[in-house]
């Protein structure tokens, strides 16, 4: 109970550092919201102080000092205000997330899953084979894959599947002129259009739990209770997967606790280079355009979720090994 | 993401001129569809598309990654497809000063103070109801009481503004003849529904009721359609029945879309336009990138050695325009004259008795006298000054403005050669701005012009109204131009209604840009447009350049009511 408790004021502390950071850092920032707004105007010609004054009008450019700002932000955050984004004027900051949410959890979250499961099983088996064949072109291969920048494969896999094959269509979420439902043929688009981005996920996230695994159960497969399992006859592959497997994931399972949590930041390469609508275009055109407010409420979702993933990780620790309540 | 095709500016630009212009098409577009058969013996067909559609698909508005929904001609993230609806007064051509009528059919200045529109009869707005010049009246108004919608200030030159018969009367503060283009340029709405928008400057307008030649038909979070406008005055002359707009979601993608035929057109710039997009259909697939304002280097005038005239015209001297333009726009553009004009376009502003149309190449020797004059000694290779120190500055651009990148990547290299040793650095756009506002820059890559009118663009960039001491922000005089002289020219500019008069106004500004060097002109920033004239014909050209080739801004209410579908 003490264990719970202290990771509970922990948690609570390092929550509210989050938040204050997450006010401060946007202000760090030079320049102010009005011209980097004006910016996106600025590919199109010389722009007028005119237009800079209606643009910081319209806004609402925070004014007054750091400090009564930082007051009213606690008090917006307590409540989930979000506010106006500046960049998707006047749409609300809250609506924006809510849009792109559904995106990267289904995409980004199920890779996430997919890739875990996957590399992990693969980690199990080249260790299982260690030396062999298996172990030295799985291993070799998946580090060098997971090696690939991630936007390098996203844009090979782009123009190659998408463009020269044709087989996938190159961006966006599904088809022109739908409208997100539950229909069949929405299903089907949407699919169709993640292929390519769950692809890319899978393939840069994969080496690393295979990795991870992989070196786990080389350690685990040295103890002394698998050279006895062996010598009691027990069948190889029960021997790797209930024995060895089962102590071996532990590592692997708190990163994949953290992995989920970092879901909701979205993959942000990924979905810019697909124009994929998810959290992660979302943050990239946020912090392009300096929109403070929209900013805000990503970073501190993409916190929030790390924080409360970490702190469940945390817990869940406690339950499995008894060591570190102490 | 933003390869900065430096595009003409969007605000609600001008518009202009209608009757004379159509027989002109005419013309032109016989001339273009002559040379397309030319072209190409053997057809070759964009790829997906049916020969008789009459829908245009344009590639321009960007969802980042999807669209919100947003149809207010005074938002500042309204979706693009707004500006094929709503009207302003007269079109003014970013090329050239040119006007077309639009709901007005003219304007004529009164005196220098008193300009007046006039506004034409018997036009309905989708809805059906009349379009009066008391809905002209209540637009401007509406900008008096919401200042978040007056990007254009027009409330900061004008005093009032009232209505009589078909009649509107603007009358100005002080003298500024070129100012009717922004007044010309408003956009304007149906008081009968504007009038009751609580809030103008949030409002979405999701169901516009417009004057122009389209009206929204269906929108969804990547792709809009815009349906024609049976009831646009000029319905007669608008050949496109739809108009699609698909969610751009970035450069890749887009130029890949494009190279497929997947845009009728576009505004992309493309390393190689011709492989990308001629060669795949030569027959239909053209290309036109007019100047659209100049490229030029800021530099910081309140600052040593900057201030020194002698430094400037050696760093002009210095510098090789025409590589600098080839290395940034991939020998797309021309390098620009430095008189402060933008040619070809404003070729009937060149004042003769400057050499070689104002253009300065590049001569070593006259910049090392230039520099020797302002007291700086070449040693070892390196400029330096009575100090002994190397002559070094830096130069800023926005990030993500690749071309500009390239452009001063060139730049470093030829001072190099005369010894000056340049720093690159690329802020954030909110950042360089407000680095050029203040004045904490030495050199920067700027973009100044484009408006159509020298008046304009000479105005903004070297009237002492828009400039400030360094650490206060200054306006669109950012290298800090200040010369009593100048500004009894612009003043004389401003308030000159004849021909003649303005032209010995600007003759004389072009000898200020050229002999005192403002700014650095560099190369002209290109207006980006990529057509098809595979089922519409009658697009903007060299040789027809009634409007930028733009799908945004003020121009496509001119191109989309000049197209002629192909039978």
């Amino acid at each position: 109970m003490r264990y719970a408790l202290r990771r509970i004021v922990l948690f609570l502390l390092t929550l509210w550092a989050a938040v204050t950071i997450n006010f401060l850092i946007p202000r760090l920032m030079p320049g102010s919201p009005a011209e980097a707004a004006v910016g996106k105007f600025a590919g199109r010609g010389p722009v007028s102080t005119s237009q800079v004054r209606a643009i910081e009008i319209m806004l609402g450019v925070p004014k007054g000092s750091l400090w009564s700002q930082y007051q009213a932000y606690l008090v917006n955050m307590a409540h989930f205000r979000f506010g106006i984004s500046y960049t998707f004027f006047p749409q609300s900051v809250s609506s924006l997330i809510a849009q792109a949410l559904p995106w990267t959890l289904g995409l980004v979250g199920i890779m996430t899953i997919v890739a875990f499961s996957v590399g992990t099983l693969l980690g199990v088996l080249v260790a299982w084979r260690r030396g062999r064949m298996t172990d030295t072109v799985g291993t070799v291969g998946f580090t060098l894959m997971s090696a690939f920048p991630y936007f390098w494969t996203a844009l090979l896999l782009l123009f190659v599947c998408g463009f020269v094959l044709n087989w996938f269509p190159i961006n966006g979420g599904y088809s022109a002129g739908q409208t997100p439902n539950l229909s069949v043929g929405f299903i089907g688009s949407a699919a169709d259009h993640s292929v390519l981005p769950a692809i890319t996920i899978v393939i840069s996230s994969l080496g690393g739990w295979l990795l991870g695994m992989r070196n786990n159960m080389i350690n685990t497969l040295a103890e002394d209770f698998i050279v006895f399992a062996e010598a009691n006859g027990i069948r190889s592959r029960t021997i790797a997967l209930r024995y060895a497997a089962r102590n071996a994931i532990l590592p692997n399972l708190t990163a994949f606790g953290m992995a989920l949590g970092m879901v909701v930041g979205g993959s942000v390469l990924v979905e810019v280079v697909f124009g994929y609508p998810g959290v992660g275009s979302l943050l990239y055109t946020a912090v392009v355009n300096e929109d403070y407010p929209l900013m805000q409420a990503l970073f501190l979702f993409i916190t929030v979720s790390v924080l409360v993933a970490n702190f469940v990780v945390d817990l869940f620790y406690g339950v499995l090994d008894p060591r570190v309540r102490t | 993401m933003k390869l900065t095709p430096f595009r003409t500016p969007s605000p609600p630009g001008g518009q202009r001129a209608r009757g004379l212009t159509r027989a002109a098409a005419g013309v032109a577009l016989l001339g273009l569809s002559v040379t397309a058969c030319a072209g190409g013996a053997s057809s070759t067909t964009g790829p997906s598309r049916s020969a008789a559609s009459t829908t245009l698909t344009i590639g321009v508005d960007n969802g980042s990654p999807t669209f919100q929904e947003n149809f207010n001609p005074y938002s500042p993230s309204q979706r693009i497809g707004t500006t094929y609806m709503y009207e302003p007064l007269e079109f003014v051509n970013p090329l050239n000063g040119a006007y077309t009528p639009f709901l007005a059919t003219g304007h004529q200045w009164v005196n220098s103070t008193t300009l007046t529109f006039t506004i034409r009869s018997g036009m309905k707005w989708s809805n059906g109801q009349p379009i009066t010049p008391a809905d002209v009246v209540f637009t401007f108004d509406l900008l008096k009481k919401y200042p978040a919608l007056d990007g254009a200030g027009i409330w900061s030159h004008v005093t009032s503004v009232t209505a009589s018969g078909q009649v509107v009367t603007f009358t100005f503060s002080s003298p500024d003849v070129p100012f009717a283009q922004s007044i010309a340029g408003t956009l304007i709405l149906p008081q009968s529904v504007w009038s009751k928008v609580p809030n103008p400057a949030t409002f979405t307008n999701s169901a516009p009721v417009v004057s122009g030649p389209y009206v929204l038909s269906s929108f969804t979070p990547n792709q809009y359609v815009l349906k024609k406008n049976p009831r646009c005055w000029q319905a007669a002359q608008v050949a496109a029945t739809a108009l699609k707009f698909p969610a751009l979601t970035g450069n890749t993608t887009s130029q890949l879309v494009l190279s497929r035929g997947g845009y009728d057109w576009a505004t992309l710039f493309v390393p190689s336009v011709t492989k990308t997009w001629v060669n795949p259909a030569p027959r239909y697939h053209h290309y036109w990138f007019p100047p659209g304002g100049v490229i030029a280097l800021f530099l910081n005038l309140a600052k040593a050695p900057f201030n020194n005239l002698h430094f400037r015209l050696g760093l002009s001297y210095a510098l090789n325009r025409g590589l600098i333009a080839t290395q940034a726009e991939n020998g797309y553009v021309h390098p620009a004259v430095q008189t402060g004009l933008l040619l070809p376009n404003e070729q009937k502003w060149v004042d003769a008795a400057i050499p070689n149309g104002g253009l300065i190449s590049q001569n070593l020797p006259a910049a090392k006298a230039q520099f020797a004059k302002a007291g700086f000694t070449e040693r070892n290779g390196k400029l330096v000054g009575r100090n002994g120190q190397q002559v070094a500055f830096t130069i800023i651009l926005p990030s993500g403005f690749s071309d500009w990148l390239r452009g001063a990547q060139a730049i470093l290299s030829e001072l190099g050669h005369v010894g000056i040793a340049v720093r690159i650095q690329t802020p954030q756009y909110g950042a360089y701005y407000s680095d050029m506002s203040s004045g904490g820059y030495q050199g920067a890559i700027a973009a100044y012009g484009g408006s159509g009118s020298p008046a304009i663009d000479m105005n903004s960039l070297l009237s002492s109204t828009f400039t400030a001491p360094l650490g206060k922000p200054a306006g669109s005089n950012s290298e800090r131009w200040s010369s009593p002289a100048t500004d009894a020219l612009l003043s004389r500019l401003l308030s000159a209604t004849s021909t003649q008069a303005q032209q010995a106004a600007v003759n004389a500004l072009q000898e200020v840009m050229y002999t005192r060097i403002p700014v650095v002109s560099l190369w002209y920033g290109a207006t980006w447009g990529e057509y098809s004239t595979q089922n519409f014909t009658g697009w903007p050209s060299a040789s027809n350049p009634y409007a930028p080739p733009a799908p945004y801004g003020s121009a496509p209410l001119m191109i989309v009511t000049h197209l002629v579908a192909r039978h």
